[in-house]
């Protein structure tokens, strides 16, 4: 396996996440799913009460059992507290671990499956081991299947600390019992324009789920993009936590979302063409761009080219491009693209750049993409 | 703490509550086996360390009657110690080696944190402390689980269960470390059987610490029916009566609900 499927290389920064692909099924709104566990094992304190040793002692006995689990055809280690910071918020922007596990020098690590990176596990984050996979669209059954397969393996060797009464124990009892966190990402710009998005989080609260966004955090949607997660762990098999999500929850949501997209359309055609055309325009011509409106400019973009409004399907990159974009404008991924450091000045002419060729398929000096490739230059 | 008989050091504590007040008493193994406080006559299961020794309730009079006057707290209530009560529960805990520990009351015993620390982090030390943080954690996990107090669903492999993921999670890895899968199915067989003894014995643990908790905050009706409760898993374990592990009609649910397909597990 060649360094350029490590998942901070720069041909895995131009070929963007799996889990940005898209989905064929609800694709219009469904971007992507995860399903993580949480597990500690015996025979260690708890993170708050480790030492450096106790954490390495971790590390060593999930390595030795990772060697045999046969998780993937290949599988990256990586010490993250050795990490250059640029890798670890590589990693970060990719979604393969938290902003928890990138900060800090105690000792900690991260396996991820390669080439596809769909299963990442984190070792001394806030549990001993986090298992994670993300997929694209809206496959949580497969992903609930791969994450408990690959707790299977790790467990065959590991001692996991479990209860008959209270399950896998964890260091935060809110994740106690199954440990599961499943989410989905939804794409959901008219719910966000129309304000019926605050319905959404209230109801979702009221049903015991939480509503985050890109990143997780509990600020502004980026690119009106929102992870609806289950928030109890306890109580329910990880079955119906699943069946709950996948059958009743998003599909309401996704109906509630393309409702809204009809209504904006019937109604208000004109302010959301007009709203489409203007990011359209940001997009094409701008030539310094932040992170923050350059999302927000493609998520509108990407609603206008489903809706065919404002010019928005004539841009030259196809749904799954759009959205590769909004991972590719990010600052450590911009930068290694550019295969150089940039300061935030270098990165908004950067962005500017990057995405005004993907949108028009025009390079800086005027030739397409087309007529770049074929004169052996290899665009951006 | 001494013995309320010799004056030696007392291990085995006695609760007891009848007509709804509360008479403790402590004493040493030797005295306490002179009351019959633990062993066959007091009708107790096989035990566990340090955990209660006969969690018996009945309507009854419960073992040797409280000599007047040496039951510490307040039983008396002018009917003397020989009338017959509408409900008493006698619970007994034995404490192994009195005064060799030195942790601090209602710390945990692996790590040493205690309630206000974990206030102050919202992060648990160890494993241990899910046992003996006791009754306050307890109730803020239900708080936060909309009341729920036990844990459904996946469970480890050793403990003989079946893999949560079934067939979908196989066919969804691609390795070349494909496991015998007839050998481990046999294999599976095996341990449940040896699983079920163990995850009833711990079973049976759980619901005795329960049932000291409700008899400690005075939740009688809880008490009789977790008594209740456990006087089956008893039954079960001396006859050999032990049935399958309750998750396998989850695992069987789980199966069908994680085809790729997404059918609704039920």
């Amino acid at each position: 396996m060649s360094d350029a499927h490590a998942p901070w290389s720069s041909a895995s920064a131009r070929r963007g996440a799996g889990w940005l692909l898209g989905g064929a099924v609800d694709g219009d709104v469904v971007i992507s799913c995860r399903v993580r566990l949480a597990r500690n094992l015996r025979g260690f304190p708890f993170l708050t009460k480790a030492s450096p040793e106790h954490r390495l002692g971790v590390m060593d006995a999930v390595r030795a059992q990772l060697a045999c689990a046969g998780l993937g055809p290949a599988l990256l280690w990586a010490n993250v507290h050795e990490l250059p910071s640029l890798e670890r918020t590589l990693l970060v922007e990719r979604h393969l671990m938290s902003k928890e596990l990138a900060k800090g020098d105690l000792p900690r690590g991260l396996a991820v499956t390669l080439p596809d990176e769909s299963l990442s596990i984190m070792v001394n984050e806030e549990d001993h081991l986090r298992v994670q996979c993300v997929l694209a669209g809206m496959a949580l059954p497969r992903a609930w299947a791969m994450a408990s397969e690959a707790d299977d393996r790790l467990e065959a060797g590991l001692d996991v600390a479990y209860s008959p009464r209270f399950g896998y124990l964890t260091a935060c009892p809110t994740n106690v019992g199954t440990g599961v966190r499943m989410s989905v990402m939804l794409h959901l710009p008219a719910l966000r324009i129309s304000g019926e998005i605050e319905k959404v989080k209230r109801a979702a609260s009221d049903m015991g789920l939480s509503v985050r966004g890109f990143y997780g955090e509990n600020s502004e949607a980026l690119g009106d993009f929102f992870q609806i997660s289950n928030q109890r762990t306890l109580g329910r098999p990880e079955g119906l936590i699943l069946g709950e999500l996948h059958e009743q929850i998003v599909p309401t949501v996704v109906a509630y979302e393309r409702a809204a997209r009809r209504q904006l359309v019937e109604r208000q055609r004109r302010t959301i063409e007009d709203q489409c055309g203007r990011a359209l325009g940001l997009l094409r011509h701008a030539r310094l761009l932040t992170p923050e409106e350059t999302m927000g400019a493609l998520s509108l973009t990407r609603l206008g080219r489903l809706l065919s409004l404002a010019d928005c399907q004539n841009v030259a990159t196809d749904d799954a491009g759009l959205l590769q974009l909004m991972l590719q404008v990010q600052p450590a991924h911009l930068q290694r693209i550019a295969e150089r450091q940039m300061d935030q000045q270098q990165r908004r002419e950067f962005r500017a750049d990057l995405v005004r060729q993907r949108i028009t398929g025009a390079l800086g000096d005027g030739r397409s993409t087309g007529e770049a490739t074929a004169q052996g230059h290899d665009p951006v | 703490m001494k013995c309320d008989r010799c004056q030696a050091e007392a291990t085995v504590h006695e609760v007891v509550i009848r007509h709804g007040k509360r008479a403790e008493r402590h004493v040493c193994e030797r005295c306490a086996a002179k009351l019959g406080l633990f062993g066959p006559e007091a009708g107790s299961a096989p035990v566990l360390p340090n955990e209660p020794l006969a969690p018996t309730v009945t309507a009854d009079q419960v073992g040797p009657p409280l000599p007047a006057g040496e039951a510490k707290g307040d039983a008396g209530d002018g009917e003397g110690v020989g009338g017959p009560p509408a409900m008493t529960f006698s619970l007994v805990s034995k404490l192994p080696g009195g005064g060799d520990r030195a942790t601090r009351p209602g710390a945990c015993r692996g790590c040493g944190l205690t309630m206000a620390q974990f206030r102050q982090t919202e992060r648990l030390g160890c494993p241990q402390c899910y046992d003996d943080l006791g009754a306050s954690l307890a109730s803020l996990i239900e708080r936060v689980n909309e009341g729920a107090s036990c844990h459904v669903g996946k469970k480890p492999r050793r403990l003989g269960a079946e893999p949560a993921s079934g067939e979908g999670g196989g066919r969804a890895m691609a390795s070349s470390g494909q496991p015998n899968l007839e050998g481990d199915a046999r294999e599976r067989a095996a341990g449940r059987a040896r699983g079920d003894a163990v995850e009833v014995a711990a079973r049976r643990k759980a619901l005795r610490d329960r049932l000291v908790q409700a008899v400690s905050l005075e939740q009688y009706e809880l008490a009789a029916k977790l008594r209740d409760e456990l006087s089956k898993l008893d039954a079960m374990l001396v006859t050999g009566l032990v049935q399958p592990g309750a998750g396998e009609s989850e695992q069987g649910r789980g199966r069908g609900g994680l085809d790729s397909g997404g059918g609704a597990p039920s």
